[in-house]
């Protein structure tokens, strides 16, 4: 639950709690990475509500009254959590910190009042490494502001591309923030295809799930792939929103089909697999690529279908399925991307039969859990969203094209998916304030030896 | 061969022996035809009356000749009177459309009030919308008063900035004043003040709190952002002019005597280069959240408002109105062009809407 924290102007040194928080002779309160020693007071008289002194939230570096959560542990009273949302691409306009992505951040902060405390958008240079405080962009009524908070209780990394991922600035930074300061970072990186790939490969719940993959893209390969699956996608491992896919296919010749320079679909024909191969390694950077068996696809009105399935870890850091959207390929395109013209549809739409919908919903969702709950357990790094693009053949089985560990957000434009919209900006919050308890309570079972 | 795209437009027509006109948009109507042609789409103009009996204008050579037509895939509703829109006839539009599978757009007019309720709704919206409430009376009054230096009140169903109350705390009281009679009292009691509003008012207001708006020597600025609809629920701003309010004025509207500015001259009036650029895209930006939210709050279909925006003397941008009937005159690209952006963008729109059925 969380407390209206108010900020008492007359009193001095001092917190006043909720007679039903069982405070044990706590003698501090903190706030992020900050802690100062208080008199703690119990009152009877508040029910959902903290009172703290101005000094102490001075002290703390508390920037605003707002709704919190309250985590105790044997010494010290925590108020938060403070979330910090990293991000890069900073603009000098306080109005429009991060350019074109501000609105995007907006929404996804607002969000922090249905779940309590206090969440902020920071990036590498904003931090005072020297005083172990940082700036941040808080967004509040009154727009956009900028405070100066104690490091946060956790981080959600929102960096927007794996080049800045890659910098040695920001490795270097979520190395201390997480072994010196112990503080947690959730989404901490970009995920590999292949990596994915190999990591599900070893859980055997998982398996079943995948298209035979290889990081090898031979002519060796693309004949065996070809000869036993008639159509496959050559891919790039660490690429996105479809760039750079070629799909292909043995049928008299070999057909290779993909986009040119201009966004056309061109098909050119090889007579041997040596020649695509030769064609490919011209073209593409293929020790990058990986190869992959191509699933017939249920298709709606004659075009290919799949589903993006968005799970988010909740406040009790358990996997939820919360969004699916089918997307339907456009005409001749190689993918379901949208760039490549194809559009995105909500289940109702595309299964209007009532009993087929639920019996297709609950098979996505339990796919999607049960590839996420494989994926954390394989995972070194903590995460808390996946968007899964699932494909259902023509004989209902479901397979796993992808797994994104920063989903594109251009499904949520479809009106029938608002919901959804407001449900995964709010759920990276919901667990952040899941794991900044963890953190703060039980850090033993964030940290194991 | 698939059966023929068609098009309508709906909108009053006033129709003689001699022609028909088509009231503001006439010309705007043989823009659309014009470019419609080009896409191979089937365009005419009707009214609601001359749909139900299959018959609307069709735009050739001549000039616009009568004569039946086939049912619309898409229909562009320009009617302009909200009475209308409410009226037997218009439901029974309706019920034929949904009857032969065809798609409207904008739905209807949504009048102030729901639209400020709709953005209500969105807290990220919150820190460019005015505080508002529905207008009852001395006690909203009397708040408002209390809370922000200078209080408008607009009616709900008003356009063209007709029919708006300036109230600002003066040394001698609160001034009251008047956009279309353009005339001024001070009132010294809350009392009295309520008492010359309630004479005054004859149809439901809301009471919005006033903006300190950055100024062009001493006259209101505002900014119009005409949005259309494209692909994917995407919004792009077709057209973008500053309003510059006449001088003694308190709105910008056109109608009242405006006078236009391209929105870069305006910002860079007030800003350094770099400044200028992050608000008009902030200005762009908020337009587009604007209509996509209004888009997925409204029941029915929307493919066009007209979003107005002033910014602050904090460089703070708000949302002041946003028009489901937008007016055509701001689009500047006008008399250079045939068809302008936003004739444009209504035909690749419904193209759209087809496309995505199909």
């Amino acid at each position: 639950m969380t407390y209206t924290l108010i900020i008492d102007e007359k009193q001095t040194n001092t917190v006043i709690l909720p007679a039903t928080l069982q405070t044990s002779r706590q003698t501090s309160a903190a706030f992020g990475s900050l802690v100062t020693p208080c008199r703690v007071i119990s009152s009877p008289r508040l029910v959902d509500r903290v009172i703290v002194s101005h000094d102490v939230a001075r002290c703390l570096s508390i920037p605003f009254a707002a709704d919190v959560h309250v985590f105790l542990t044997d010494e010290a009273v925590h108020f938060g959590p403070l979330v910090g949302i990293l991000t890069a691409g900073f603009t000098k306009s306080l109005h429009r910190p991060v350019g074109s992505r501000s609105f995007f951040f907006a929404k996804l902060l607002a969000q922090e009042k249905q779940v309590g405390g206090f969440a902020f958008l920071f990036g590498a240079p904003h931090i005072d490494w020297e005083n172990g405080m940082t700036n941040g962009y808080f967004y509040t009524e009154r727009g956009w502001e900028r405070h100066t908070v104690p490091l946060p209780n956790v981080v959600y990394n929102r960096l927007p591309n794996r080049r800045v991922e890659k910098e040695e600035t920001f490795q270097t930074m979520t190395k201390t923030l997480q072994t010196t300061y112990g503080i947690p970072i959730f989404n901490g990186c970009f995920f590999n295809k292949w990596d994915i790939y190999r990591r599900l490969a070893l859980h055997p719940k998982a398996q079943p799930y995948l298209p035979a993959t290889s990081a090898h893209v031979t002519q060796h390969t693309i004949e065996q792939f070809l000869a036993r699956y008639r159509e496959a996608y050559i891919k790039p491992a660490d690429g996105s929103l479809g760039r750079g896919i070629y799909h292909v296919a043995k049928k008299n010749a070999y057909e290779c089909r993909f986009r040119d320079e201009s966004g056309e679909i061109q098909t050119v024909l090889f007579p041997t697999a040596m020649a695509v191969w030769h064609h490919l390694l011209a073209h593409a950077p293929l020790h990058r690529y990986v190869i992959q068996q191509a699933v017939p696809l249920l298709a709606v009105n004659g075009r290919p279908a799949d589903f993006r399935v968005h799970v988010n870890k909740n406040e009790h850091g358990i996997w939820q399925v919360s969004a699916i959207a089918a997307k339907i390929a456009g005409k001749q395109s190689i993918t379901t991307h949208m760039n490549s013209g194809g559009i995105v549809k909500t289940l109702e739409e595309i299964f209007p039969d009532a009993a087929e919908r639920e019996i297709m919903l609950a098979r996505l969702s339990d796919a999607a859990l049960t590839l996420s709950r494989c994926l954390d357990e394989a995972s070194e790094t903590l995460i808390g969203e996946i968007g899964f693009d699932l494909g259902v053949d023509q004989q209902g089985r479901i397979w796993m094209f992808e797994a994104n560990s920063k989903p594109g957000r251009s499904i949520f434009k479809h009106p029938k998916l608002k919901d959804a919209d407001e449900r995964t900006a709010r759920l990276p919050l919901a667990y952040a304030v899941h794991l900044s308890k963890t953190a703060i309570t039980e850090p033993e079972a964030l940290w194991p030896c | 061969m698939s059966k023929q795209r068609t098009m309508a437009v709906l909108t009053e027509i006033n129709e003689t022996s001699e022609r028909a006109a088509f009231g503001s948009i006439h010309h705007f109507c043989e823009e659309l035809a014009a470019y419609a042609r080009k896409r191979g789409l089937f365009f005419y103009v009707s009214s609601p009356a001359l749909y139900l009996e299959g018959v609307g204008y069709q735009w050739t050579e001549s000039g616009w000749g009568k004569r039946d037509v086939p049912p619309a895939d898409v229909v562009y509703n320009r009617l302009h009177s909200r009475k209308l829109e409410r009226s037997p006839l218009f439901a029974e539009l309706l019920a034929r459309l949904a009857e032969e599978n065809g798609m409207m757009f904008n739905h209807r007019f949504l009048h102030k009030w729901e639209v400020h309720c709709h953005f209500e709704r969105h807290e990220y919206l919150h820190p460019h919308l005015p505080k508002t409430a529905l207008w009852s009376g001395q006690h909203t009054l009397e708040a408002f008063l209390d809370a922000f230096p200078s209080v408008f009140l607009k009616p709900i169903y008003g356009s063209q900035g007709r029919g708006i109350f300036c109230l600002q705390h003066s040394d001698d009281g609160i001034c009251l004043r008047h956009s279309t009679s353009a005339s001024t009292a001070v009132y010294r009691s809350m009392d009295a003040l309520a008492s010359a509003l309630r004479q005054q008012i004859r149809t439901p207001m809301i009471i919005q709190q006033g903006l300190e708006l950055r100024t062009l020597d001493g006259r209101p600025v505002d900014f119009r952002l005409l949005c259309h609809r494209v692909r994917h629920h995407d919004w792009r701003v077709t057209s973008a002019v500053a309003r510059i309010a006449p001088p003694g004025q308190f709105v910008a509207n056109l109608a009242r005597g405006g006078e236009l500015m391209a929105v870069n001259d305006v910002l860079r009036k007030w800003y350094t280069r770099v400044d200028a650029f992050q608000q008009k895209q902030l200005l762009r930006e908020i337009a587009l959240e604007s209509a996509a939210v209004l888009a997925s709050e409204a029941e029915g279909l929307y493919g066009e408002f007209g979003v107005d925006l002033a910014i602050d003397i904090h460089g703070q941008p708000w949302i002041i109105e946003v028009n489901t009937k937008p007016s055509k005159q701001t689009d500047m690209a006008a008399s250079y062009q045939s068809v302008r952006p936003s004739a444009k963008a209504i035909i690749d729109y419904s193209l759209t809407l087809m496309e995505e059925k199909e």
